[in-house]
């Protein structure tokens, strides 16, 4: 391969943009043709591949920097654009088609190229596609989400912009591992990737958003944003030590969090920080053990997590409910569904035949051996946490458990012919990891099918089904809502900028007032200099706007309507008073919320104010200036 | 929930699965690493039971009592954003 | 060919003088006649420009033969013949994009906003005089960009700012109010120009821009600079809407003639950022104490305006207002790349004028687009709209994207730019406020794209017909909005030539370290 035009990214990114122009009937194959071709592109890459496009002072962008490590990336996730595409045939979304298929393209972009600039290309068009797809959701929570998600990613992207414009100023054009160095832009970088990978407490959005996206939308979101940044750790970080602390408590984290979930996609996002936590302490340990750890748990987490996503989409889509405890008592009805389940369930397990096996127990013995008994051993109480809520948990309450006699709807095929492809691939690669093992990057001697390891699995697997049993009556989860770290941005955010802008708005309206105040008083001395000296509220001047509405009532009003009367005139006095008061209180002021300067606001004070305000500041840069 | 009778075979599946890799541990493992729980065999039940266990008693007594609202817990508040 | 300079600025005035005459004879004589001036206009300065690329020596031209520095001369170099190419290209293609405001043609549903009452008859006194002021503020426009004298300088400023204040109150609703002060405190901006002007001739005796620069030399730190340097800051910080003399702005933009808002939203801040450069670089020159300081306060007002424009566009329902506070932000990021002093911070502002000038009006264009079809601004009724204006909303999204800094668009490159000369001169505040302004700028941009593509149809009537087969706009304001959407992605996609091969030709000899 040799032009950027066969780029696979690019090939799903046009895939996306002309999914649009076909007919709604055909335009769910769009996208399955043009991840097949994408797939076709990938495979003939070669090792060593390098393709560049020149760009400003000279610099020369390696668009396409193939070696063994991001080969195998651009492998599975070319293989989980293609499946995803067949799950979305069903939908005739030109917006999610589009989406979905940009944010793919952008993932591969990332993972292909070999210099900064390239990378935070692709990386910001993957935030602003898949943040469309959040918002495909089209309800109001989803919206609200996609605002969060937006935030947090734009905060993460331009953290890691700036980290990569420290390293392009000093002359590092091109992705190398810099984890020597603390310095800057070692941790902007950092933070940037950790942001994308859901580190906590930057996790929040992921909690957050994926379970608000579209049934379909969400399976790629679950693929590629995560497992884009875990490339980057594993390239550009690894070694670094801290991270193999992070990740383990990432990995307990997730599973901890999981056990008392109840909505379905939020548990498997939960378990995507903790399977993640897994990938990125085996970046941490860095040996080349290790790190084929990470890639093969990264390449066999892509397929199950995907595989689960679809399950949960498809319940989703038959049933209408989201929730754990509402569903139960499925399997007869979803018997597929349940089988694909079982797949997936086991594989993100890490039971022995599945590929969750092949890859999980890499990352522990790399662990083991690297000399860190303590997250070995934190790592394995991660894994019985997972098995503990999607297992026992996930599966028990919405397949078996109470019937609730609900409503099953008829599934697309292509549902069921994505989900099947899933889980043949979790099968095949369980049986013969050989063949995703030789795709690993770095050399290394590693036989899963041990006694010791085969024993180890099943001892620990079989028994964490016995504390869930004991308690089983206790486990259901209830229809509650974790508070997670993105509490505090969202409750104390909402707070800030209603006081932050009411302030505002005072103040403006404050200093209109103020200026239409000295204005008005101004203009009645010049109507008749006597009035300050002589009664308060002589009659001929009639106060500008509001002012009127805050007066009291005045006795001469009425002086007409009750000549001479004056028991009357009181009374009418009182109620006009009343009435006033209640208006007043009722309907009459607007809401603080946003400044909207089209109400009522008197012209003349308001221009006056600005000129003073002028002057004032005028004087202000002046002294700034003399000092 | 389960009956009884369920949870009963269960059980019995479970310890009959334990009894039988504690046996295929003692004959054919051959274990690499230094620390206690590599070698003794049935560690690995222990760590799940005790592991699991914790895990549960955590997360449905202290995690749950922290961190959980009901569900329209943000939307009560705020009327933007 | 010598003339070419002299024909830019002097071709608008005269059609513009013209314009009123023939339009009393046939409605549309003057448009004709002001928009072959300003082709011609156009032509003279990618002319300069070939030129200037050419023999990479700036082209100085003496009006009438006079030579300076008695005479009024107009100075081209590698710094702002972009810039005028820019502004004749965006000025040619709104008055073309100006012309179905006012075809007279039936409408086809009253609209209920009584508030939408601009200018679109088709007597020869509304569409020969808003040619007219028309014409002549693309003439301040261009001549301020390249004269070289300062008080020719003041004397198109004027120029411009009454035409601009003529064409803002032509926009119904509270223009009126809204152009009375932008014109109060325009003019007392112009008056302090004036002042400083005058202490700067008080003692040197010139009014070259060459001369005085040379002459300044000596008195770098005289009173007279400090004064004149201080009331320079206020009189283009108040043309420019910088923080926080920019009370003007939010309601000009508002409430301009939505045929005239793009040209007026876009370039009219711009050409005084421009003055504002070469005075604080070329003629009093960054060696100067004063200078120094006055930089830093203008980069420190620069990030509160950066800072509180983005806050304040994030609160609003309109589209206009909203795209007005984004402007005083935008005007920020030129304050800041301008303050920081080094050769990228010049680039930066350089090239933000230029993209922001045509992100600017298209925005523009596409809210008069939907204005012009429908009569609405509302942002949240915005519900479809890439059904009925598709080609419209392109444009509307790459212009956004653009603000919001997403490669490969422009506005991302002067991003870039800002942030490689605050790295050199280490100056890191302005790295944090560049952060928290992209996120604000993010989110009430994207809340514009969601609700075009996400939201459900908003329905709005129809108010005026659309443009022949079956395109969604009259041809005439199609065509400049597709061409500045190509433009803005083609000016960040050659963002590398323009940086390398115009601009850092024309950089001033002294810059702060």
């Amino acid at each position: 391969m040799n032009s950027l035009i066969f780029h696979p990214g690019l090939i799903l990114i046009a895939a996306g943009l002309t999914a649009a122009l076909f007919p709604k009937s055909i335009r769910g194959f769009v996208p399955v043709v043009g991840a097949a071709a994408a797939l076709v592109s990938m495979v003939s890459i070669d090792y060593g591949t390098e393709i560049g496009l020149s760009f400003i002072n000279g610099i020369t962008l390696a668009v396409i920097s193939a070696d063994s490590l991001n080969w195998v990336f651009g492998l599975i996730f070319s293989m989980m654009a293609f499946i995803g595409a067949v799950y979305s045939v069903h939908n005739k979304s030109a917006l999610e088609a589009a989406a979905s298929m940009i944010y793919a393209g952008g993932a591969l972009g990332v993972t292909l190229c070999g210099d900064w600039m390239t990378l935070i290309f692709f990386w910001e068009l993957m935030a602003a596609s898949s943040l469309f797809l959040i918002w495909a959701g089209r309800t109001e929570k989803s919206v609200k989400a996609g605002i969060r998600y937006l935030l947090v990613h734009m905060f993460g992207g331009n953290c890691l912009l700036i980290g990569i414009i420290f390293k392009v100023s000093a002359g590092d054009i091109l992705i190398q591992n810099i984890s020597q160095v603390h310095d800057a832009a070692f941790w902007l970088i950092l933070t940037g990737v950790a942001v994308n990978a859901a580190i906590p407490p930057l996790h929040g959005w992921l909690t957050d958003a994926y379970p608000e996206g579209t049934i379909t939308g969400s399976v790629f979101l679950s693929s590629f944003t995560t497992k884009v940044a875990v490339y980057c750790l594993i390239r550009i970080f690894a070694g670094t030590e801290f991270l193999v602390w992070v990740g383990v408590v990432m990995a307990v984290y997730g599973a901890v969090f999981a056990i008392i979930e109840n909505d379905m996609r939020r548990l498997l996002s939960y378990h995507i920080v903790s399977q993640v936590g897994f990938m990125v302490a085996g970046a941490g340990i860095g040996t080349a053990l290790a790190l084929n750890g990470a890639a093969a748990h990264a390449f066999s987490h892509i397929l199950y997590k995907s595989l689960l996503f679809m399950c949960a989409g498809t319940i989703m889509y038959a049933t209408g409910i989201r929730s754990i405890n509402k569903l139960g008592g499925l399997a007869k009805k979803m018997p597929f569904v349940l089988v694909c389940f079982t797949v997936a369930a086991f594989s993100i397990a890490g039971v022995p035949l599945f590929n969750g096996f092949i890859s999980k127990s890499i990352t522990i013995t790399a662990a083991c051996e690297a000399g860190y008994p303590l997250a070995e051993i934190l790592l394995q109480l991660a894994s019985v946490g997972t098995f503990l809520s999607i297992v026992m948990k996930m599966m028990y309450f919405v397949f078996f458990g109470k019937d609730k006699n609900i409503e099953v709807k008829p599934i697309p095929k292509n549902m069921y012919i994505a989900m099947g492809i899933g889980s043949v691939l979790c099968i095949l690669y369980g049986v013969f990891p050989g063949l995703l093992y030789r795709f690993l990057p770095y050399d290394f001697e590693y036989h899963p099918f041990t006694w010791d390891h085969i024993v180890q699995y099943v001892q620990l697997l079989a028994v964490s089904a016995v504390p869930f049993i004991m308690y089983i009556e206790h486990m259901e989860p209830h229809s509650r809502l974790s508070l997670d770290t993105d509490w505090f941005y969202r409750k104390p955010f909402a707070w800030i900028v209603r006081t932050v802008s009411s302030l505002c708005v005072t103040v403006q309206i404050g200093f209109g007032a103020f200026f239409r105040g000295i204005y008005d008083g101004v203009r009645r001395a010049a109507k008749n200099p006597l009035v300050f000296i002589g009664e308060h509220g002589v009659t001929e001047y009639k106060g500008a706007g509001d002012l009127e509405k805050t007066q009291n009532v005045r006795r001469e009003d009425f002086d007409d309507e009750f000549a001479g009367n004056d028991i009357d005139a009181e009374l009418a006095v009182a109620i006009a008073e009343a009435d006033k008061a209640q208006a007043f209180a009722t309907g009459e002021t607007e809401s603080n919320d946003v400044y909207d300067p089209d109400k009522e606001r008197e012209p003349v004070g308001d221009i006056m104010s600005v000129v003073v305000f002028t002057f004032i500041a005028a004087a202000a840069f002046i002294a700034a200036a003399v000092m | 929930m389960m009956r009884k009778s369920t949870k009963v075979k269960i059980y019995i599946i479970i310890v009959a699965v334990c009894v039988m890799s504690v046996i295929a541990e003692v004959l054919f493992a051959h274990p690499h690493g230094g620390e206690i729980w590599h070698t003794v065999p049935g560690a690995d039940i222990v760590i799940a039971f005790a592991g699991g266990w914790i895990l549960i008693l955590f997360a449905k007594k202290i995690l749950a009592l922290i961190v959980q609202r009901e569900e329209n817990y943000y939307d009560r508040g705020d009327k933007d954003e | 060919m010598r003339h070419l300079p002299v024909l830019i600025p002097i071709l608008p005035l005269v059609s513009a003088m013209l314009c009123l005459v023939f339009s009393k004879i046939n409605r549309n004589l003057g448009k004709y006649i002001v928009i072959c001036a300003l082709t011609a206009s156009l032509a003279s300065s990618v002319g300069l420009f070939v030129q200037v690329m050419r023999t990479g020596e700036s082209v100085h031209y003496y009006m009438g033969g006079w030579q300076p520095p008695l005479g009024i001369e107009f100075v081209i170099d590698e710094m702002n013949v972009l810039i005028l190419v820019a502004i004749a290209t965006v000025a040619l293609f709104v008055c073309i994009y100006s012309q179905s405001f006012f075809s007279g043609k039936p409408k086809l549903a009253e609209s209920d906003r009584e508030e939408a009452n601009f200018l679109d008859r088709d007597t020869w006194l509304e569409k020969g005089g808003f040619y007219a002021l028309y014409a002549l503020l693309s003439a301040g426009l261009l001549g301020m960009t390249i004269t070289g004298d300062m008080f020719n300088l003041y004397v198109f400023l004027e120029i411009a700012s009454i035409s601009g204040y003529g064409l803002i109150a032509l926009g119904g609703d509270k223009s009126v109010l809204a152009s009375f002060r932008y014109l109060l405190l325009g003019t007392i901006a112009a008056s302090f120009y004036l002042l400083a002007v005058a202490y700067m001739y008080s003692i040197t005796g010139t009014l070259n821009m060459a001369d005085m620069g040379m002459l300044l030399a000596s008195h770098k730190d005289s009173t007279n600079v400090l004064l004149a340097v201080s009331m320079l800051i206020i009189a283009f910080g108040i043309k420019m809407a910088l923080f926080p003399l920019h009370g003007w702005q939010p309601d000009a933009y508002t409430y301009a003639h939505p045929a005239a808002a793009p040209l007026i939203s876009g370039l009219m801040s711009k050409a005084p950022a421009l003055a504002m450069m070469r005075y604080m670089f070329y003629i009093i020159g960054v060696d100067s104490p004063y200078v120094g300081k006055a930089l830093t306060v203008i980069g420190f007002l620069g990030a509160c305006g950066i800072i509180l424009g983005s806050v304040m566009a994030n609160a609003q329902k309109d589209f206009r207002r909203m795209l007005a506070y984004s402007s005083v932000a935008q005007i920020g990021y030129i304050a800041v790349g301008l303050s920081l002093g080094n050769a990228y911070g010049i680039i930066a502002a350089v090239f933000h004028i230029l993209i922001h000038a045509f992100m600017k009006s298209s925005l523009f264009m596409v809210i008069g687009a939907v204005r012009y079809r429908y009569d609405e601004v509302m942002i949240d009724k915005f519900g479809g709209l890439n059904k009925h204006l598709p080609l419209t909303t392109v444009t509307l999204v790459i212009a956004a994207l653009s603000m919001v800094g997403i490669p490969p668009t422009g506005g991302f490159f002067s991003k870039w730019y800002i942030i490689m000369g605050s790295l050199e001169s280490g100056h890191y505040f302005y790295l944090v406020v560049l952060i928290i302004s992209s996120l604000l700028n993010a989110v009430y941009f994207f809340r514009v794209l969601e609700t075009v593509f996400v939201n459900k149809d908003a329905e709005l009537t129809e108010i005026r017909p659309a443009g022949p087969w079956k395109f969604e706009l009259p041809l005439s304001m199609l065509v400049p909005i597709v061409l500045f959407g190509i433009i803005i992605i083609a000016i960040g996609v050659l963002n590398a030539p323009i940086a390398a091969d115009v601009l850092s030709l024309g950089l001033p000899e002294v810059l702060a370290i």
